[in-house]
């Protein structure tokens, strides 16, 4: 029986190795972008077309920011802690919850927002003025639209809000 | 299936006659036709000679080799009678729904786990959709949660990514843990 892991001969069209990465979850694809030239090349150019990252909602809520991939009832993807009255360097908090952004800032995990689809982008209980400067850092980290499908609030995206 | 005819012989008749495959090594296949067919490529050149299908001279294929195509084979007469598959993607992720393996199919891939770049390539040139997408799943399976580097290894590619081109992927990705 053979056991060993199969070579990719240099002939193997393109659109077996799209239907491979089809397959997979977003964070795999970003990893096979730095296997070699020709993949990058491709994940780049199907970047419309090949898995991207969901997550269900995005909470902003009193003194918080949660991520939750699934559902509310499971252990959000992280925690951010802002305070509501006084955010002028909330970007410097660090993040609860999962150790995976242990030790890092919120700046570093607001990044982490990007390039994803969103199920609902749920608002509540932040202070007007608060609110604002925290959706308009968010933005300029993210470097463009956070869209969902749904929202609490008029609009599906974050920055039409501001 | 459609009742159509080579030979002037109806389609369950036909499908118990034995056809000749010949692969790109010059190698001869004796095939009942009802397996060939699982291969929509096959099928099509059954179809589209007719009455002019000589079951003895050989249908060519010279795409695939012998000892890949015995491997095809293999799964052809598995899934001979098999409903087509249907391939589903999430909504949300787009990411395609993985199929459940019956453990033959698993077996089957054990097996040829060194083919399976092969037996993608001659799957999708005989345009059998079960084998074709059932081993990029295995491919996909692979690849899931594994380093650039070694994916790399595993598939012996080389890496001739620059370091600004390394380094333009890490900016895109920020979110990803290089």
């Amino acid at each position: 029986m053979d056991s060993t892991p199969s070579p990719i001969s240099p002939r193997t069209p393109n659109e077996i190795i799209c239907d491979v990465l089809y397959c997979l979850e977003r964070e795999d694809t970003a990893q096979c972008q730095m296997v070699c030239q020709e993949w990058n090349n491709l994940i780049v150019s199907l970047k419309n077309l090949l898995p991207t990252r969901y997550f269900n909602v995005l909470w902003f809520l009193k003194e918080e920011i949660r991520l939750y991939r699934a559902s509310f009832g499971d252990l959000p993807e992280f925690r951010l802690y802002v305070n509501g009255t006084n955010v002028d360097n909330w970007t410097n908090n660090r993040v609860n919850v999962n150790q995976k952004y242990q030790n890092r800032s919120a700046q570093e995990v607001i990044q982490y927002l990007k390039d994803a689809e969103y199920g609902n982008i749920d608002i509540n209980y932040m202070d007007t003025k608060g609110l604002l400067k925290i959706l308009k850092d968010v933005s300029t980290i993210t470097e463009g639209p956070i869209k969902a499908k749904r929202s609490n609030c008029q609009a599906q995206r974050l920055d039409d809000f501001l | 299936m459609a009742t159509e005819s080579a030979n002037g012989v109806s389609s369950p008749e036909l499908n118990e006659r034995d056809v000749v495959i010949t692969t790109n090594d010059n190698r001869n296949f004796t095939v009942k036709i009802g397996v060939a067919r699982v291969s929509k490529t096959i099928n099509n050149m059954i179809q589209d000679l007719g009455e002019s299908l000589d079951l003895s001279s050989g249908i060519p294929l010279p795409n695939v080799d012998g000892p890949i195509f015995e491997k095809v084979l293999e799964w052809c007469e598995e899934h001979k009678n098999a409903p087509e598959i249907k391939v589903e993607q999430d909504p949300h992720t787009r990411e395609r729904k993985w199929f459940t393996m019956t453990e033959w199919e698993e077996e089957y891939f054990r097996k040829f786990l060194s083919h399976l770049w092969d037996l993608a390539m001659a799957a999708n040139y005989l345009e059998i959709p079960s084998l074709y997408y059932y081993t990029c799943q295995k491919l996909a399976e692979r690849i899931k949660g594994r380093t650039p580097e070694q994916i790399r290894e595993m598939f012996g590619i080389e890496d001739d990514l620059t370091e600004e081109e390394k380094a333009e992927i890490r900016r895109t990705n920020v979110w990803c843990t290089y």
